[in-house]
C-alpha cells in the first residue's frame, strides 16, 4: 500500500515536472523577446519617450526594494529617499571629481549605498516597527541636511554631471535608458533569485512570526540587515541613473520624500508582498501622471483617493485582484497570505 | 546533562523564578507540573535562550550556557516546540520543515524521515500549513523541531486543544524520537498523561520548584497539593 502510494506521487510529479518543463520555456521565450524589444527601443522611439522610461524603470525598482522591506520583511521605512540621495550623490561626485566616465561610476552607487546601510544598519535596527519607520525617515533628513552644508557636494547648488560633455545626445539617452533597463530588470532578478532560495524562506518565516523564526534557528537580525542592504543597493543605483537623466543633482530633489511616496504608492496600489505588483502599480502610476498631472494639486488629491480606495476595496492591491479570479505564478514564487 | 542551579529569571523589575534547581539526565523525559502563571514557560524559554539569564545558572555538558541565544542553543541541541505552534503561515508544510532543517544540526532526522514516519502528513506537505487541522499543525510543528535533530527538546503545552486521538498521535512522534536517546523536557497540563509519560517530574509553583521525584511512584495527593498550592 505504502509502496503504490510513493509510486503514484513520483508519478504525478513526473508529470507536472515535463509541463513546469514546458512552461518554462514558454516563458522564458517571452522574456527573452520582451527584454530584446526593450533593448532596442532607442531605435525606434524618440527621447522623451525614452527620458520617460529611464523614470518608469527607476521607479519600478525603488518600489521594488521598499516593497521586499514592506512586504517580504515586514520592516517599513519611509527614508527609502536617503538611498535615492547617497546613490546619486556617489556616482555624481566619483565622476566629476575623477573625471570619470558616468557609467564607470555607477559601482561607486552601489558601494556607497551598501556602506552606508550597513553603518546605520546598526542604529536603525534598535528600532522596531513604527519607531523604526520615523528613524528611517529622520535619517533621511538628516542626510539631506548635511549634504545641504557640504561644501565638496556643492552645498545648495547641487553638483551638475559635467562628464557627461562631450557624448552624443543620442548616445548619452539611449546609454541613460539602457542603464535604467538594466537596474529595472537586474533587480527583479536579483529579488526573484533571493526569493525563490533559503533567504527568502527566511524571510517568510520572520515575517509570519519572529519568535518561531528565531526558535527554528533563523538569524532574524542577519536576515533583515541583508533585505536592508540589498534594497539600499538597489534603491541606491536606481536614484543614480535616474538622475543621470536630469544632469544635476541637489538636497532638495534628490533627498525628498516623494521618491519613497511614490514608491510606497506604487507598490500599495501593484500589491505589496508580491512581485507582479511594483510592475502593474509602476505602470498605473505613470498614467495617471501622463494624464492628469496638468490638474495640479487635483493630481495628488487623485492619487491619495486611489491609493486609499485600494487598501479598502482590495488591499492585496491591483494584482490581487487578478488571482482573486484566476491562479496564475508567472515567477513562480507565489505565497498565499492569509 | 542539562543542571540548572539556582537560576532565576526576571521580566523587568518582576521575578519570575526563584532559585530554580533541576537536571535532565541522557535519553531522560521530565515534565513540568504547575498551574497557569507558575513560571513553566518561562523556565523553557531561560532554558532555549530566549530570556537572559546568569550564565552560570544554566550547564549544558557541564560548559555555562545560560543567556546564550536561541541560535546557539540550538547548534548545541535545544530545541524549543513553542506554545501554540507558532508555524508560518506563508510556507507550506513541507518549507516549514525544511527552514529549520537548514538551519538546525546535521543528524539523522530529516524532512524526509519524517515525512516516512507520518504518512498522513506527506499528503499534505504542499498545503499552506494554516490549512491544516490542529493535530496535523501540532505534527509539523515538532517535526520542525526534529529536524533541528536535537539532543535535548523542550515541549511547551504540546496537547493543548488537542482531539485524544491527536494527543496520542503527538505523543507518538515523540516517543519514536526519543528511542534514539533525546532527552525531553515537558509541559504538560494533563497531570496524569505528564506523570504517565516522564521519567521524573518536578512541581512548580509561584516561580519555585516545590516538588520532585521519580513519576512511577508519584503521590497524586502530595502532586495536586503541590499543584493549588494547598
Amino acid at each position: 500500500m505504502k509502496s503504490e502510494n510513493l509510486s503514484v506521487t513520483a508519478a504525478a510529479a513526473n508529470t507536472t515536472g515535463v509541463a513546469v518543463n514546458k512552461t518554462y520555456w514558454i516563458k522564458s521565450i517571452i522574456l527573452l523577446g520582451l527584454l530584446g524589444v526593450l533593448i532596442a527601443l532607442p531605435w525606434f522611439t524618440g527621447y522623451s519617450t525614452q527620458r520617460l522610461m529611464v523614470e518608469l524603470f527607476t521607479f519600478y525598482a525603488i518600489a521594488l526594494a521598499w516593497n521586499l522591506l514592506a512586504g517580504y520583511g515586514g520592516i517599513v521605512s519611509v527614508g527609502q529617499h536617503v538611498f535615492v540621495g547617497i546613490g546619486a550623490y556617489a556616482m555624481f561626485s566619483v565622476s566629476t571629481t575623477f573625471s570619470l566616465n558616468p557609467w564607470l561610476a555607477l559601482p561607486a552607487s552601489i558601494i556607497v549605498s551598501i556602506l552606508f546601510a550597513l553603518i546605520f544598519a546598526v542604529p536603525m535596527f534598535r528600532l522596531r516597527g513604527a519607531y523604526f519607520a520615523v528613524g528611517t525617515w529622520v535619517l533621511a533628513e538628516m542626510a539631506r541636511i548635511a549634504v545641504l552644508n557640504s561644501d565638496w557636494l556643492g552645498a545648495g547648488g547641487g553638483i551638475p554631471l559635467t562628464t557627461m560633455t562631450g557624448i552624443s545626445r543620442w548616445l548619452r539617452n539611449a546609454g541613460v535608458y539602457w542603464a535604467a533597463l538594466a537596474v529595472g530588470a537586474g533587480s527583479l532578478a536579483v529579488i526573484w533569485w533571493l526569493m525563490r532560495g533559503r533567504l527568502g524562506l527566511a524571510l517568510l518565516s520572520v515575517r509570519d512570526s519572529e519568535a518561531a523564526a528565531s526558535a527554528s534557528g533563523v538569524n532574524v537580525l542577519r536576515t533583515k540587515v541583508i533585505l536592508w542592504v540589498i534594497a539600499a543597493a538597489i534603491t541606491g543605483t536606481a536614484g543614480a541613473v535616474a538622475y543621470m537623466n536630469t544632469l544635476q543633482v541637489s538636497p532638495g530633489a534628490t533627498f525628498s520624500l516623494n521618491w519613497t511616496a511614490a514608491a510606497i504608492f506604487i507598490a500599495v496600489l501593484g500589491g505589496i508582498g508580491t512581485l507582479e505588483g511594483p510592475l502593474i502599480g509602476v505602470i498605473v502610476y505613470f498614467l495617471l501622471r501622463e494624464c492628469f498631472s496638468s490638474y495640479g494639486s487635483w493630481y495628488f488629491i487623485i492619487l491619495g483617493c486611489i491609493a486609499i480606495l485600494t487598501m479598502v476595496l482590495a488591499p492585496g492591491g491591483a494584482w490581487s485582484l487578478i488571482t482573486r479570479r484566476k491562479q496564475i505564478d508567472p515567477f513562480g514564487i507565489r505565497r498565499i497570505l492569509s | 546533562m542539562l543542571e540548572v542551579n539556582s537560576l532565576s529569571a526576571y521580566y523587568g523589575l518582576f521575578q519570575a523564578l526563584f532559585d530554580v534547581d533541576l537536571r535532565v539526565e541522557e535519553g531522560e523525559c521530565i515534565s513540568l507540573i504547575g498551574a497557569n502563571g507558575a513560571g513553566k514557560t518561562t523556565l523553557m524559554r531561560a532554558l532555549v535562550g530566549a530570556l537572559k539569564v546568569d550564565s552560570a545558572s544554566v550547564l549544558f555538558e557541564g560548559q555555562p550556557v545560560g543567556g546564550q541565544s536561541e541560535r546557539q542553543q540550538l547548534a548545541r541541541g535545544v530545541t524549543l516546540v513553542p506554545e501554540g505552534r507558532r508555524l508560518f503561515p506563508s510556507l507550506t508544510v513541507r518549507e516549514n520543515i525544511e527552514l529549520a532543517q537548514h538551519h538546525g544540526r546535521p543528524g539523522k532526522w530529516d524532512a524526509e524521515l519524517l515525512f516516512q514516519e507520518l504518512p498522513a502528513l506527506a499528503e499534505v506537505q504542499n498545503r499552506m500549513s494554516t490549512e491544516l487541522s490542529g493535530g496535523q499543525q501540532q505534527l509539523v510543528a515538532i517535526s520542525r523541531a526534529l529536524v533541528t535533530n536535537p539532543r535535548l527538546l523542550l515541549c511547551d503545552e504540546i496537547s493543548l486543544g488537542l482531539s485524544p486521538y491527536a494527543v496520542d498521535e503527538v505523543y507518538r512522534l515523540l516517543n519514536r524520537a526519543r528511542k534514539d536517546g533525546m532527552s525531553v523536557v515537558l509541559v504538560e497540563q494533563n497531570v496524569q498523561r505528564a506523570l504517565a509519560e516522564a521519567d521524573r517530574f518536578y512541581c512548580i509553583q509561584k516561580g519555585r520548584v516545590v516538588l520532585d521525584g521519580p513519576a512511577a511512584d508519584a503521590d497524586h495527593h502530595a502532586v495536586a497539593n503541590a499543584y493549588f498550592g494547598v
